[in-house]
């Protein structure tokens, strides 16, 4: 039971992890909780989804077009409805990731309908023992889908040209931008990240849960939140852990204790996280210069 | 009669220390200036003695009362009050209204007092107006009372925190760096307007970088220098002062 | 998904109208905004006395149409909701994203007392206040030390812990099923049983709510609140006991919140875990910055926009709520201040709409200054 409950924690907090990295990301460019973020995430499963389903296109192809499709949403995003708000109040930048939210949740239900449309199942259970921990062989995709992507992430992010930039960018933007570093591209670039590793962990999510709708992304991109905030929001490592910690003490809390206040688990770690250390496990103290 | 008082005061972030175990008094009724090169820990000094820090060791006084474990609104209300080097105006509030914030600590009415508009709180809101009246006439800054404050050029904006800071009755005023960014007309007249304060009864604490502005105007100069104070006395025996003068007036004065 | 097209062309065209709409409206606000900042005392009395008139004659011009009648009362709870919020960010400069708790601690204390103990509505509608006075007290000691996004997210999580509380706690709050039955309020043998009344008693609150709002923000405390917003050590330097402060505007805000909650509970008999969602924090806090945060005849409109439009655009009932978002985003975007914005009936600088409101330092910390 315990092991089960830890196996399951495990998949789903790799899933946590994988959603909160792309809200970490951003808010590391930007300062903005991308409210929309479980949106672009739901968005990203559909366009999987249609690719399956209408098209008849076999999963890889389909995973990527969905991912694909979601970076290319994820910066229009960023082009059309943040840029524009970028010098306001930060309030504003808000309000404009909450309406954005609003409307792709209402988009999705205009096009794909209302109800829940159920994802074809194409991997079939088959379970898989690593020493006690019993995975089934989904759980075992998900784990592996997740870590490769978080393996091509830190790559990305540590190695490559850019992802020094967006370094620089996440540390002080007029700086970055004094130093010829092109800022607009690098918050684009984030958005596309940020929103294709969304997309993966919807469509992963879909084809756990078997199911596609769109409110999915309303409560995931909420958990994956407090999973990035546990973290240190803007903190990429710390997004990952805090999603890991979140699926597991989630999973483990409703076995235990209650299934009926799942969902106030995570909210109750965050609450006690944030009184002992206010900026997360790996987040930094910012203080004010007087 | 010594209004404040510290005594091996330190200050450490980490490993840096800030302030270093600095012994400093002012007497009622005195200008005293503390200069030091940029990073010496002067405004570290003001944080500790407004309670923005608590030091890491050492005692403040202010009029014979610790006053070291107090929260900065504390330590207003107690009298002494401040300006801040980057100026920090409230941004939404015309002048008027910033300086009237001032007398925040010095009304009382509480929240019924207020919605149900008590005698007492007309009567004291009544006489903060006519003080921060008073204040806005003596540092002439009529013409602008209802301009939002931060709309207004730098050397008023400062004029203003001053205004703000006497808002608040202080028996020490302390100014960090009043003159910076202004052209040399400007140092004139912050000069007099410091020099005016002081006649008004106040005593008066500064940080300043602009030598000609400290030595003219200080009754008592303080140096700091990587947190350690290096002298202190009349400006000009501060002028002559070996120490001070490799340190610090030789490389940036001559 | 077939309609792709077709949803696209609609959505385009409605982003085109909503765009020339808010540009013609922003004219409108500014306008209007400046008469406003350009009366006399004795015009503006005038003109408050005539709004007041008009709100205590339209129950009987509306009685053939119980629709809107029913809109109205609606959009004055969420003024009430909508300023009982603005003490929190509008004046303390605190993001709350869990106002929707309060406003339902409120309507439940009133269901379980009135259902269980056959409590008279007043002395429930003062419990209710006083409960959720204390909740707002409890949230706002310990988030005092959080500041923005983290302040932000714990208070949606205290929004979603107590909404999973009415949905758990099956033996109290009947879980789901929410509690049935709740009595009409009744004052002294007087059993308030149509929508008039209803109307009456929402109007009294509201009118108690922009006084109070009113009353505080021209008093040394509601400039205390202003000055926390705008510089929090700047106003800890000025002797303004800031923990206070925003203790107090949580604890106001919410004992308000708690007020329209124990109204709602009456006014539609029934109360559910489904009306206190984080969705409906979000919605009345869109009413606050889309107003003109502080600003309390912005809040005021915020409110009745917000709630008015869904209803309005009933007969596009698919499109509405995509249309609702994107409004938000439009207007974010053309008019950063609210509808009417506070620095400017300050009659401060007039080209305000271009950099948004000054008014939110601390919810600022913004791209471009970093």
């Amino acid at each position: 039971m315990f092991l089960e409950q830890l196996s399951n924690g495990i998949a789903l907090g790799s899933l946590y992890a994988l959603t909160a990295v792309g809200y970490t990301m951003v808010y590391g460019i930007i300062r903005l909780i991308n409210f929309a973020h479980g949106d672009i995430y739901m968005m990203g499963a559909f366009f999987t989804y249609t690719a399956i389903v209408y098209f008849n296109l076999p999963l890889v192809p389909s995973f990527i077009i969905g991912m694909a499709c979601a970076a290319l949403l994820g910066v229009l995003i960023a082009k059309f409805a943040y840029t524009p708000v970028f010098k306001a109040p930060k309030i504003n930048l808000f309000l404009c990731a909450i309406g954005m939210a609003i409307f792709l949740e209402n988009f999705a239900m205009l096009l794909w309908g209302p109800e829940t449309q159920s994802f074809p199942t194409i991997i079939q259970n088959q379970i898989y023992t690593f020493g006690g921990l019993k995975f089934t062989k989904l759980q075992a995709v998900i784990l592996l889908i997740s870590i490769f992507l978080a393996l091509v992430l830190s790559y990305i992010v540590k190695k490559t040209k850019i992802g020094r930039a967006m370094r620089c960018a996440s540390q002080d933007m007029v700086a970055a931008r004094l130093m010829g570093i092109n800022t607009n591209k690098i918050v684009f670039i984030t958005f596309a990240l940020g929103s294709a590793l969304g997309a993966a962990a919807g469509t992963l999510v879909a084809m756990y849960y078997k199911a596609v709708y769109p409110m999915m992304g309303f409560s995931a991109g909420l958990k994956a939140f407090v999973a990035a905030v546990i973290g240190g929001i803007g903190s990429i490592t710390g997004a990952m852990f805090g999603g890991l910690i979140m699926g597991v003490v989630e999973s483990l809390g409703a076995a235990y204790i209650s299934s009926g206040y799942r969902d106030a688990i995570a909210f109750i770690i965050l609450i006690i996280i944030l009184l002992f250390k206010p900026t997360g496990l790996f987040g930094k103290t910012v203080k004010e210069k007087v | 009669m010594k209004i404040l008082e510290a005594v091996g005061v330190t200050k450490s972030f980490g490993g840096l220390t800030a302030v270093d175990n600095v012994d400093f008094h002012i007497e009622e009724g005195e200008i005293v200036s503390i200069i030091g090169p940029n990073g010496a820990g002067k405004t570290t000094f003001f944080n500790l003695i407004t309670g923005v820090y608590e030091p890491t060791k050492g005692v403040i006084k202010f009029l014979d009362k610790d006053i070291h474990n107090l929260k900065p609104y504390e330590i207003t209300s107690r009298g002494i009050s401040r300006t801040f080097q980057n100026i920090r105006l409230f941004s939404s509030m015309t002048v008027f209204e910033n300086i009237m914030i001032g007398q925040y600590c010095k009304t009382k009415a509480n929240i019924l007092n207020v919605i149900f508009k008590t005698k007492n709180a007309i009567k004291e809101q009544e006489e903060a107006r006519e003080k921060v009246e008073k204040i806005i006439k003596f540092l002439e800054l009529d013409s602008v009372a209802n301009e939002i404050a931060t709309s207004l050029p730098y050397g008023v904006q400062r004029k203003v925190e001053i205004g703000r800071a006497l808002a608040t009755e202080p028996k020490l005023l302390l100014l960090d760096e009043p003159a910076a960014g202004m052209n040399s007309q400007e140092k004139v007249e912050m000069q007099a307007l410091i020099r005016k304060i002081r006649d008004q009864g106040y005593t008066v604490l500064l940080i300043e970088h602009d030598m000609k502005l400290v030595m003219g105007i200080s009754d008592r100069v303080a140096v700091l220098d990587y947190g350690n104070k290096i002298a202190e006395g009349k400006p000009h025996e501060i002028q002559r002062n070996e120490r001070v003068i490799s340190a610090y007036l030789g490389k940036e004065v001559g | 998904m077939g309609n792709l097209i077709d949803v696209l062309i609609k959505l385009s065209i409605a982003t085109v109208i909503l765009y020339f709409v808010i540009k013609i409206l922003s004219k409108g606000f500014d306008k209007i905004t400046d008469m406003i900042v350009a009366m006399d005392k004795e015009k503006n009395r005038k003109l408050i006395y005539l709004i007041v008139g008009i709100l205590l004659v339209l129950p009987f011009l509306l009685s053939r149409y119980p629709y809107i009648l029913r809109t109205s009362i609606m959009a004055i709870m969420y003024v009430v909701l909508a300023l009982s919020l603005n003490f929190v960010l509008g004046f303390a400069g605190q993001l709350s994203m869990g106002h929707a708790a309060f406003y339902g601690i409120g309507a439940y204390v009133t269901a379980l007392l009135m259902v269980n103990f056959n409590v008279p509505f007043l002395l429930a509608f003062i419990a209710s206040a006083i409960v959720a006075g204390i909740f707002g007290f409890l949230l706002g000691v310990p988030t005092l030390r959080l500041k923005g996004d983290y302040l932000a997210i714990t208070t949606i999580g205290f929004g979603e812990i107590l909404r999973l509380v009415l949905v758990n706690w099956v033996e109290v709050t009947r879980g789901p099923a929410g509690i049935p039955g709740i009595p009409s309020p009744s004052f002294f043998g007087f059993t308030i049983n149509n929508n008039i009344g209803y109307y009456y008693i929402i109007l009294l609150l509201a009118f108690f709510t922009v006084f109070v709002s009113n009353r505080l923000l021209n008093s040394r405390l509601g400039q205390g609140f202003i000055a926390v917003r705008d510089d929090e050590i700047a106003a800890e330097a000025m002797g303004i006991n800031s923990t206070y402060l925003k203790i107090l505007a949580f604890v106001l805000g919410a004992a308000i919140a708690g007020m329209a909650g124990s109204f709602f509970a009456t006014f539609v008999h029934y109360v559910n875990p489904d009306n206190f969602t984080y969705m409906e924090s979000v919605t009345i806090l869109c009413m606050v910055v889309l107003g003109g945060l502080g600003s309390i005849p912005g809040v005021i409109l915020g409110a009745i926009v917000l709630t008015v439009l869904p209803e309005a655009l009933r007969g596009i009932a698919l499109y509405r709520y995509a249309i609702y978002g994107l409004l938000l985003i439009l207007m974010m975007i053309n008019r950063p201040g609210g509808m009417i914005n506070m620095d400017r009936l300050k009659g401060g600088r007039k080209d305000e709409n271009s950099r948004g409101s000054r008014s939110n330092k601390v919810l600022r910390r913004s791209y471009s200054s970093r």
